[in-house]
């Protein structure tokens, strides 16, 4: 259980490096917080560029493993030294903020607390077939010491890579993680990755609270615990039921955390009539990273921006804005051609049988 | 979802929203809630709220929840069963803690009181959940009787990985705790099993035995309870390279045929016989 505490701070502590990190490149410098969200994105979409081809050429799950982990421990570090300053004023500003209000914070690590405590220790899976392709396609890849190359469920070798969850280097992501600090999948996916499903979920929900209500933080705090008394409603087919019984799956990524932070974003570009070049960037990211997590994101990702692009058009008639438009959705443009040549049989990776 | 496109056709879409809802009252009320506050919304004239909650919402409306368009493209794109996923970009939730909040007005003190009591519904609604879910036996979050079989398996394996059969349950745990342990079933049968998919034809234990087909001969026996002569399960668990059955204690029939053909009882758990051929 200790690893799987290490495992979860480690995870904080890369996202919230990452985002700092990006916050900095981007030349964002507004007070707006949400770089643990925007960090995650970050991280999943390096590690996408990284894990891809290493996929391909069926490079040893070792190998990747410890070269991930060297050059994130050496990314993050780089980013600590070269902001060292900012970073400590901005936990130290987060500590104040802490001091001043000591009430509403109690209150909100208690939310956060009660939410991890109830998910952790709900024993229900909602879809078992679902919950065994994602924890077997890791612990597949740790047996076969490479990633995607057997079937989860039998593990098989497979003559060719499953094009379907090929972008899908989330699960590679837990693979490479566990084979580093040797944690069991079970242990990786349903405990910490939960965690950080749940924490990531609750900064998203806060985040588009504070662009509601400012800095007024009984408001905040009533409106965050509205949404997730409301969240936890669930059938099966909700977002709060994927929350609940299905933490770890890539969909609920999408329903939870990928779909909010768009509202969000859309929120912080409307506010801003779409000028802020930081706030495209922030949505650039989360649209890539959402395909990392689920193919699922083709389809839906695109709607969403459907609804909120036109609303900031019409509010900002400029060309820059019209072509920031165009450029976040050539992901979406690009996976759904992915997708049919896919689906077409047009290409198909097969998988060096030698190498296996 | 069990919802079809062809059998619905253009409601379709408001059966796929109340299948989504299902038969929960509280999301009922919600859903009540939403359109109140839409309605405030356009009642308060505010801008800048109508185009953040609500015209994303009309734009949904006229597209992606416009059966005329979203019907066939329904059915072209296969979504039938996933169409449900594109209610989640409806950020109902958001407008509703936001016109709720907007209710309880400014003063510092009632907002704390409020802050304590929507604190206090929450750990209630936790609290509940909590309750009605059942017990964690292990830090792995899966049932022991499965990890029990796969600690039995890799006690005596010698090789690195072994081929195991075993039935649905099993199928969706034992390879998430021991990737070790393969099997031979296709995701598909097992699939069509659980669902009662797959009808077994008369004669069929007659017709693979003598269209030679080890693995369907596996699949029946151990799916199905059949029964068939000991040399011919003999051959087929050797031509297919099973190593061990995890054998459910109601299967019977499938035990005594399994010894019968070669296979010794290495363990049993509460739940299972661990045989090794």
């Amino acid at each position: 259980m200790m690893k799987a505490v290490f495992l979860l701070c480690f995870y904080m502590y890369i996202y919230y490096i990452v985002g700092f990190g990006v916050k900095k490149l981007v030349g964002d410098t507004s007070k707006k917080d949400g770089f643990v969200v925007i960090g995650m994105f970050t991280y999943f979409v390096i590690f996408f560029v990284f894990v891809l081809p290493m996929k391909f050429l069926q490079v040893k799950l070792s190998h990747i493993s410890w070269m991930w982990v060297v050059l994130i421990i050496l990314l993050t570090t780089g980013i600590l030294f070269k902001n060292y300053k900012e970073i400590h004023r901005n936990i130290r500003y987060k500590w104040s903020c802490w001091s001043e209000d000591r009430i509403i914070y109690i209150l909100t690590i208690g939310l956060v607390a009660l939410q991890l405590f109830c998910v952790e220790k709900h024993g229900i899976v909602g879809s078992p077939w679902d919950a065994s392709f994602y924890i077997g396609e890791v612990s597949t890849a740790l047996h076969d010491n490479m990633l995607g190359v057997s079937s989860a469920y039998t593990g098989i070798h497979a003559e060719y890579f499953d094009w379907i969850y090929m972008l899908e280097t989330y699960l590679a992501h837990s693979a490479v993680m566990c084979k580093f600090f040797n944690v069991a999948p079970l242990i990786e996916v349903r405990t910490v990755m939960t965690a950080i499903v749940i924490i990531l979920f609750n900064l998203v929900v806060r985040e588009i609270g504070k662009e509601l209500f400012e800095e007024n933080r009984e408001k905040l705090f009533i409106f965050w615990c509205t949404i997730v008394y409301i969240w936890f409603m669930t059938t099966m087919y909700t977002p709060g039921g994927f929350l609940l019984n299905r933490t770890f799956e890539c969909k609920t990524i999408l329903a939870n955390i990928v779909l909010p932070a768009l509202f969000l974003f859309f929120l912080r570009l409307y506010k801003n009539k779409g000028n802020e070049k930081a706030d495209w960037i922030y949505l650039f990211l989360v649209i890539c990273g959402s395909y990392t997590f689920s193919l699922s994101a083709m389809f839906i990702v695109p709607v969403a921006l459907v609804g909120y692009f036109p609303i900031i058009l019409l509010k900002n008639r400029s060309r820059k804005v019209l072509s920031r438009m165009i450029v976040c959705l050539l992901p979406c443009v690009l996976i759904l051609l992915y997708y049919l040549l896919m689906s077409r049989g047009v290409f198909m990776f097969e998988i060096n049988q030698e190498l296996l | 979802m069990k919802l079809s496109v062809n059998e619905s056709g253009f409601s379709y879409i408001i059966d796929c929203f109340w299948t989504y809802i299902g038969d929960n009252k509280d999301l009922y009320a919600c859903f009540i809630l939403y359109v109140l506050a839409i309605l405030i919304l356009l009642i308060w004239k505010k801008d800048k709220e109508i185009n953040v909650f609500v015209k994303p919402l009309i734009i949904w409306g006229l597209t992606v929840f416009n059966p005329i368009i979203a019907v066939p493209l329904v059915e072209i794109l296969g979504l039938d069963e996933r169409f449900y996923r594109f209610f989640w970009i409806v950020p109902a939730p958001f407008l509703i803690g936001y016109v709720l909040v907007k209710f309880i007005g400014e003063d510092k003190r009632t907002l704390k009181i409020v802050a304590f009591l929507v604190f206090g519904l929450v750990a209630i609604q936790f609290l509940n959940i909590i309750e009605a879910s059942p017990n964690i036996e292990n830090i792995y979050k899966i049932d022991n009787k499965y990890i029990e079989v796969a600690e039995i398996i890799s006690e005596d394996k010698e090789e690195n990985s072994v081929v195991a059969l075993y039935d649905y349950q099993t199928y969706m745990n034992i390879r998430t705790y021991d990737a070790a342990i393969k099997t031979i079933f296709d995701y598909y049968d097992f699939m069509h099993t659980c669902n009662g998919q797959l009808n077994i034809h008369q004669g069929s234990v007659e017709y693979v035995l003598r269209e030679e087909d080890d693995y369907n001969l596996l699949k029946y026996i151990f799916f199905y309870n059949q029964v068939c002569d000991p040399k011919e399960l003999t051959e087929a668990l050797e031509n297919m390279e099973i190593d061990y059955i995890i054998l459910p204690h109601n299967l019977e029939n499938a035990y005594k045929m399994f010894t019968d053909s070669g296979c010794e009882l290495l363990d049993s758990t509460e739940a299972y016989h661990v045989l090794k051929y």
